[in-house]
């Protein structure tokens, strides 16, 4: 069954500035990721991870999904990040680089070791891999395979254009390919599929274009850079009333149609089918995690057991 | 000797089996050594056909010991041509006999896969060839270390 979890906005936070950190609960975003990474530079590294272990532990009142980017494993930082950050308890860990599949299964064995150490249940902490390379783009479906941990796959366009050596533009053409491969992975592998950041924070049209466009091709959320981006994608990934009104039209009439005894019935001079009811029980459940509707759909009822 | 553990042995019997579409490669090589009073056994040479195999995988980074949580476990549907099966038959625990075998198979596309063997069933034909090994003292147990059953040689602790 997909993840009903919602992350439609997934908001980096520099692990090293405390101010920001202190302001983690009254984001209106649905996760935080941490960063230890690119935001944080060599020479305050490992201050940054004991900064944020204090303020992990100190906020146990959580309003949302937390996430940690290490620095990459084969990196001297990247176990240190683990060692220290794992005992505060994020709900999982943003790997950077993922390019194959067995840097992430490594990472995974190297959980199960720290989840045995801090006895807790296995699989407690969850994987966000990063595809941000050529290589991990045509690595992805063995890299959305490699770990029961993925409950999302993400497209890093910065360090993948870097990669390839070309510049990102406003449409993003030169993006498409990449990142449809990424969503293909995380949809065949029943993951979510979560775009990379916008960095013009004072274009927000480009955003919600942008927004818009990954939402078009199944993307169910994306990575930001500045929390005043939150509104404007949450706005972009909601589902629009007039999508839920058919979609509650379309359940109503195969439930007929099921009574009548056929799989199929008409709506509005349109066929139902299967696809058709499919597609609106994914509406009804985006817009029960956004609050729209009351009651989440029983879709064995629909479908029937399979 | 230093890191390892060794006791000689010689061959005894040696059998030719084929085992029929259908059936578990694993139980009847067991029920075969159970009836034939075969204690102690190699195989030497393996080849054929198989379907629904199970078989496991270390994750890459994995530490001892192995548990659940570092193994990936594959069930391949096949069917797949039979490379290749490696192992011995060892009594375990409670004088049971036990086994640890290795595949090696090929796809239809000529991909080769393989692993430590949970089970498989043999789809056209299996073509064994087991000898059974004259030796005394040696078990099976579950490594504390390891975390996996391994044979264990006269006063080795587990």
């Amino acid at each position: 069954m997909p993840d009903y979890k919602l992350r439609r906005s997934l908001l980096y936070v520099p692990g090293n500035m405390p101010s920001m950190l202190q302001n983690i609960p009254i984001f209106n975003c649905d996760s935080v990721i941490i960063d230890l990474e690119d935001a944080v530079p060599l020479s305050e590294k490992d201050a940054a991870r004991h900064l944020v272990k204090r303020f992990l532990m100190q906020y146990t009142d959580r309003n949302k999904e937390l996430l940690v980017r290490i620095n990459p494993l084969d990196t001297r930082w990247g176990y240190e990040d683990l060692k220290v950050v794992l005992p505060a308890m994020p709900d999982g860990i943003r790997l950077p680089k993922a390019d194959t599949p067995e840097i992430v299964e490594r990472l995974d064995t190297l959980l199960t070791e720290f989840e045995e150490e801090l006895e807790v249940e296995i699989g407690r902490f969850g994987i966000l891999p990063s595809l941000e390379s050529a290589l991990g783009v045509i690595n992805a479906v063995g890299i959305a395979r490699s770990s029961q941990r993925i409950f999302a796959l993400a497209f890093g366009a910065e360090d993948y254009t870097a990669s390839m050596e070309i510049e990102r533009s406003r449409g993003g053409e030169e993006l498409f390919n990449a990142r449809t491969r990424v969503l293909w992975a995380a949809k065949a592998n029943g993951i979510q599929a979560l775009d990379t950041i916008f960095a013009d924070v004072g274009d927000m049209e480009g955003l919600r274009a942008e927004t818009e466009l990954a939402k078009r091709l199944g993307y169910t959320g994306k990575c930001l850079v500045n929390p005043r981006q939150i509104e404007v994608v949450h706005e972009v990934f909601a589902p629009k009333k007039h999508e839920v009104e058919y979609a509650l039209q379309v359940i109503e009439a195969i439930q007929r149609a099921r009574q009548l005894g056929t799989g199929v019935i008409s709506l509005g001079g349109k066929m139902v089918d299967a696809p058709v009811v499919k597609r609106a029980a994914r509406v009804l459940r985006t817009a029960y995690a956004h609050g729209m509707v009351d009651t989440l759909i029983d879709e064995e009822a629909i479908h029937g057991a399979q | 000797m230093e890191g390892l553990w060794y006791k000689e042995c010689s061959n005894g019997r040696r059998f030719i089996i084929k085992i029929t579409p259908g059936e578990s490669l694993t139980t009847r090589l067991l029920q075969f050594a159970h009836l034939t009073d075969v204690r102690y056994a190699m195989i030497v040479s393996a080849l054929g056909s198989v379907k629904n195999v199970r078989l496991r995988g270390i994750k890459t980074g994995a530490r001892l010991p192995i548990t659940e949580p570092r193994i990936t476990i594959h069930d391949i549907e096949g069917p797949c041509e039979l490379l290749g099966l490696q192992g011995n038959i060892v009594p375990g625990e409670s004088d049971l006999l036990d086994y640890h075998f290795h595949i090696m198979m090929s796809k239809s596309s000529g991909e080769v896969v393989g692993g430590h063997l949970y089970d498989a069933e043999v789809f056209a034909t299996c073509e064994i060839v087991l000898t059974e090994l004259d030796v005394s003292g040696v078990e099976r147990h579950v490594s504390k270390v390891g975390g996996i059953p391994t044979i264990y040689i006269d006063e080795e602790a587990p």
